[in-house]
C-alpha cells in the first residue's frame, strides 16, 4: 500500500490540529461548566461522567454495566449513554440537573449496540440495536418527551449496526453496519467472521427508507465499519476494525459520500500497521478542518486534513480512545485516566479508566 | 517519550504538578510492556508448547485420513472403530491448539474451517445433512470441498459424518457416499493443519515473530505485546470453556441441561475436548522461564494457576464418568452437574490470574480500551 510519508513539515503542521498552543484564557475561564461526557470505570464500578473543559469530573452517575457511546440532544440539555454490546440499558442524563438519572432496558428481543443519535428537533432518539432472533440490525426509535419510550424501529440497512450519526442536513442518518452477527447466548462472540458483510447505510429518516448501501471491495470483506463522523464538507469519515490476518496491512480509515460511495484513504503502511486493525473513535474538528482517529490497540492517534484527506500527524498514547473537538483542537482521553488536549495532559485521574467515546457539549 | 520538563515548565502554575505528569508518562511506559524482556518466556512457549501442539495436530490429522481410507476401502466393525478412535485423537489434538485463534488461524478463516462453532441456528449442520442426503459428489473432492462453506469441511462436519444416528449403517456399507465425504473432510482438516504448522514454523514463521518482537516486526512491536496476545487467548479459551461449553450446556439445574448445545456431543468427546483446552493452557504457563521473570511476591502465580486448572480438570474428568453422551436426550445427573458446576469456579479463578494478576506481575496492563475492540 502506498501513501505519502509523514515528513517533519507535515508533522509540525499537524500539531496545529493536535493543538500544542497554550491553553487559552477563554478555556481556563470555563470553570465548572460541563464540556464533555464520557463513560468510565473507577473504584466504584462503571459510570458516566460530565467533565469540565479541563477534565475535571463535575458529575458522575453510576451505571449497571460497561457503557460505550453517548449522544447529546440538540438543545444540549440531555445526554444519552448506551451500554456496550450486548447492551442492556440506555441511560438518560438530564444535564440541567432537574431530572434524576434514568436507566431503561431494551425491548426484550433487542440489545443495544452502544451508539445512537437524536433527531434534528430532539423529539426522537435513535439507537443501534440487535434484532438477534432475526440476525438483523435495526434503529430503535424513542420518544424523548415521553420518558424515552420506544415507539418504533427501522432497518439499519445491514447486520450488526454500530455507530450511527445524523448528518448535518438533519434528515439523513448514516449507519456503520459492522456486518458481524452476535447473539446474547454467546456474548461478544463473533459468529460469522468467514461470511461477514459490513455496509455503510444512508437512511432517509422522513421516509424511513434506506437510500444507499455502500460496501468495500471484496478483498476487504473482513473489514467491519465501526465509527463515524461527518466533516464540514459533508464527507463521512469511517474507522474500521479488521478481522482478517493480523499480518495483513490494510487501510483502516475510509471516507464516504452519498453519491460516490466509500473509499479507503492512503497513508504509509507503518501508520496502518500501528493501528493494530482497530479504530476506536473518529472525531471532526470542523473549525480547524481536521479529523482525528484513535487506535487503542495500537496506542496511537492520528490527525487528518479534512479538505485533502491527507494524514497530517500521528502520535503515540497508550490506551487512547475517546476523542472530541475541543475549543483549541482535539481533546482525547485514555484508559489510564488521562484527559489531554493535544499532547497536553490537563487532568489525570489515576483511579479512572476513560472509555471508548468522548462527546463534546460545545459541538452540538 | 514525552518530555516531562516541557510539561512542567508550561503548567507549573496550574493545578497539576510536574511530578504528576512525569508519573503519568512513566506509568504509560511500564504499561507498554517494554520494561521486561519476555522473549525467553515466549521462546519456551512457542518452541516447547505451541509448535509441538501443531506438529501433533498434523500427525493425528494425517493418521485420521489413513484410518478413514481404510474404513472406506474395507468397511467393518474394526475399521469403523479405528476411524472413530482416530477422530477422538484428532479432536483432542485440535483442542490443544484451539486457544490459538490468532495469527495463522485467522488466515483464510482456518479456525472456522476447522471448528465452526457455535453453530447457533444449525446452519452448518443443515448444510452437512444436505450434502449427505443429496449425495453432492462435489463434496467428495477435498479441493472442491474447500470452496464450499467453512461449516461443511471441519471437525463438526466429520463428527456428524462419523457419529450421527445413521452413520453406523451407512459407514458399514461399501462405497457409501458418507464415507467418501468423511474422507474428503479428513483431507481438508489435514491440509489446514499442515498450513497452520507451516505458517507457525521456520525463520519467517509466526512463532519467530512472537519470539523476536520488535519495532520493525509486522505484528508485535514488543515482547509484551506478544505476551499479551497469549495471555488474552488463554484467558479467552478458559472463559469460552466455562461460559459456553459448560455453564450454557448444563444449565442452573441438572434437569435443565441441554447436552446438544455442546460441541462433539455425538461422539461423546465434549468433556475430553474441554480437558484438552485446559491442558494446553496449563502447559503454556508451566515453563521455568516464566517464574524467573516474576518478583518474589508473584513467584507463586504459575503454581496458583496450575492448581486452579488441575482442580477444573479433575472435576471434569470425574464428571465425564457419569455423563452419557451421544444420546438425544436432555438432562444430566445431579452428580455430574454438581461437578461441572464446580469446575467453572477454578476456571474463573484461572482466567482472573491470566487477565489481571499475571499480566500486572509481568508489567503488562491490558488496556481498558485496547483489550477488546468494539
Amino acid at each position: 500500500m502506498g501513501g505519502k510519508a509523514v515528513d517533519r513539515r507535515g508533522f509540525l503542521a499537524g500539531m496545529a490540529g493536535f493543538s500544542l498552543l497554550a491553553v487559552s484564557p477563554a478555556l481556563a475561564d470555563t470553570g465548572r461548566r460541563m464540556a464533555f461526557i464520557c463513560a468510565m470505570k473507577d473504584r466504584e464500578g462503571y459510570g458516566v461522567a460530565a467533565l469540565s473543559a479541563s477534565g475535571e469530573i463535575l458529575r458522575r452517575e453510576p451505571l449497571p454495566d460497561r457503557a460505550h457511546g453517548a449522544a447529546i440532544s440538540p438543545d444540549g440539555e440531555t445526554a444519552v449513554i448506551l451500554a456496550r454490546r450486548p447492551g442492556r440499558y440506555l441511560g438518560v442524563m438530564d444535564l440541567t440537573g432537574r431530572m434524576p438519572f434514568k436507566i431503561r432496558p431494551p425491548r426484550p428481543d433487542r440489545l443495544f449496540y452502544g451508539h445512537g443519535f437524536f433527531s434534528a428537533d430532539g423529539k426522537l432518539f435513535y439507537a443501534t440495536e440487535n434484532d438477534f432472533k432475526n440476525e438483523a440490525g435495526v434503529l430503535g426509535v424513542y420518544d424523548t418527551a415521553d420518558g424515552f419510550n420506544r415507539v418504533g424501529e427501522l432497518s439499519s440497512g445491514g447486520v450488526g449496526p454500530h455507530e450511527a450519526i445524523l448528518m448535518r442536513d438533519g434528515n439523513t442518518a448514516v449507519v456503520a453496519n459492522g456486518g458481524i452477527i452476535t447473539h446474547p447466548d454467546y456474548p461478544r462472540e463473533e459468529l460469522n467472521l468467514p461470511t461477514m458483510d459490513s455496509t455503510l447505510a444512508y437512511i432517509d429518516l422522513a421516509s424511513q427508507k434506506v437510500t444507499a448501501v455502500q460496501r468495500l471491495p471484496k478483498e476487504l470483506y473482513q473489514m467491519s465499519f465501526r465509527h463515524l463522523a461527518e466533516d464540514a464538507h459533508g464527507t463521512v469519515w469511517i474507522g474500521g476494525q479488521y478481522h482478517g490476518s493480523p499480518a495483513d496491512v490494510v487501510p483502516m480509515v475510509f471516507v464516504s459520500r452519498f453519491a460516490t460511495g466509500v473509499r479507503a484513504l492512503s497513508a504509509p503502511d507503518a501508520v496502518f500497521r500501528n493501528m493494530r486493525h482497530y479504530v476506536g473513535s473518529v472525531a471532526v474538528d470542523a473549525g480547524h478542518g481536521r479529523v482525528a482517529t484513535t487506535c487503542p490497540r495500537g496506542g496511537v492517534w492520528q490527525v487528518w486534513d479534512s479538505a485533502n484527506q491527507n494524514l497530517i500527524a500521528e502520535r503515540r498514547v497508550i490506551d487512547i480512545c475517546g476523542v472530541a473537538a475541543g475549543r483549541e483542537g482535539f481533546v482525547a482521553v485514555d484508559g489510564l485516566g488521562n484527559f489531554r488536549e493535544g499532547e497536553t495532559v490537563l487532568s489525570a485521574h489515576r483511579s479512572v479508566a476513560w472509555d471508548n467515546h468522548l462527546l463534546s457539549l460545545n459541538n452540538i | 517519550m514525552i518530555g516531562c520538563g516541557w510539561f512542567g515548565r508550561r503548567f507549573l502554575g496550574r493545578s497539576m504538578s510536574v511530578l504528576a505528569f512525569c508519573i503519568a508518562a512513566l506509568t504509560a511506559s511500564t504499561a507498554s510492556g517494554d520494561e521486561i524482556d519476555l522473549s525467553p518466556v515466549l521462546s519456551e512457549m512457542v518452541d516447547g508448547v505451541i509448535i509441538p501442539a501443531y506438529e501433533k495436530f498434523v500427525e493425528v490429522s494425517e493418521d485420521e485420513v489413513i484410518a478413514i481410507e481404510s474404513l472406506c476401502a474395507g468397511p467393518d466393525e474394526d475399521t469403523l472403530k479405528s476411524a472413530r478412535a482416530g477422530f477422538a485423537t484428532l479432536v483432542y489434538g485440535f483442542s490443544r491448539i484451539e486457544a490459538m485463534r490468532f495469527g495463522p488461524a485467522r488466515e483464510e478463516n482456518r479456525f472456522e474451517r476447522l471448528f465452526f462453532w457455535p453453530d447457533r441456528r444449525s446452519r452448518g449442520l443443515r448444510q452437512v445433512e444436505g450434502i449427505i442426503q443429496e449425495e453432492d459428489t462435489s463434496a467428495l473432492d477435498a479441493g472442491q470441498l474447500a470452496e464450499k462453506s467453512v461449516a461443511v469441511q471441519g471437525l463438526l462436519a466429520l463428527d456428524f459424518a462419523l457419529s450421527d444416528d445413521e452413520a453406523e449403517e451407512d459407514l458399514r456399507r461399501k462405497g457409501s457416499f458418507r464415507c467418501g465425504y468423511a474422507l474428503a473432510i479428513s483431507r481438508r482438516i489435514a491440509a489446514t493443519a499442515k498450513n497452520l504448522l507451516a505458517d507457525w514454523s521456520g525463520p519467517t514463521g509466526y512463532g519467530n515473530q512472537m519470539k523476536n518482537a520488535g519495532p520493525d516486526q509486522p505484528v508485535y512491536r514488543t515482547s509484551g505485546e506478544a505476551m499479551q496476545e497469549i495471555l488474552r487467548s488463554a484467558s479467552e479459551m478458559l472463559t469460552i470453556d466455562r461460559d459456553f461449553k459448560i455453564a450454557r450446556v448444563i444449565g442452573e439445574h441438572a434437569g435443565e441441561a441441554k447436552l446438544k448445545r455442546a460441541p462433539f456431543w455425538r461422539s461423546s468427546l465434549w468433556l475430553r475436548a474441554i480437558d484438552g483446552n485446559i491442558a494446553f493452557v496449563e502447559a503454556l504457563f508451566a515453563g521455568n522461564t516464566l517464574a524467573a521473570k516474576l518478583d518474589d511476591e508473584n513467584k507463586t502465580l504459575p503454581k496458583e494457576l496450575r492448581f486452579e486448572l488441575e482442580q477444573a480438570r479433575k472435576a471434569i474428568a470425574d464428571a465425564s464418568e457419569h455423563v452419557e453422551l451421544g444420546v438425544a436426550t436432555d438432562g444430566i445427573g445431579d452428580k455430574p452437574h454438581g461437578l461441572l458446576k464446580y469446575a467453572t469456579v477454578p476456571l474463573h479463578g484461572a482466567a482472573d490470574i491470566l487477565e489481571s494478576r499475571l499480566s500486572q506481575a509481568l508489567g503488562l496492563t491490558i488496556g481498558f480500551n485496547s483489550l477488546d475492540g468494539d
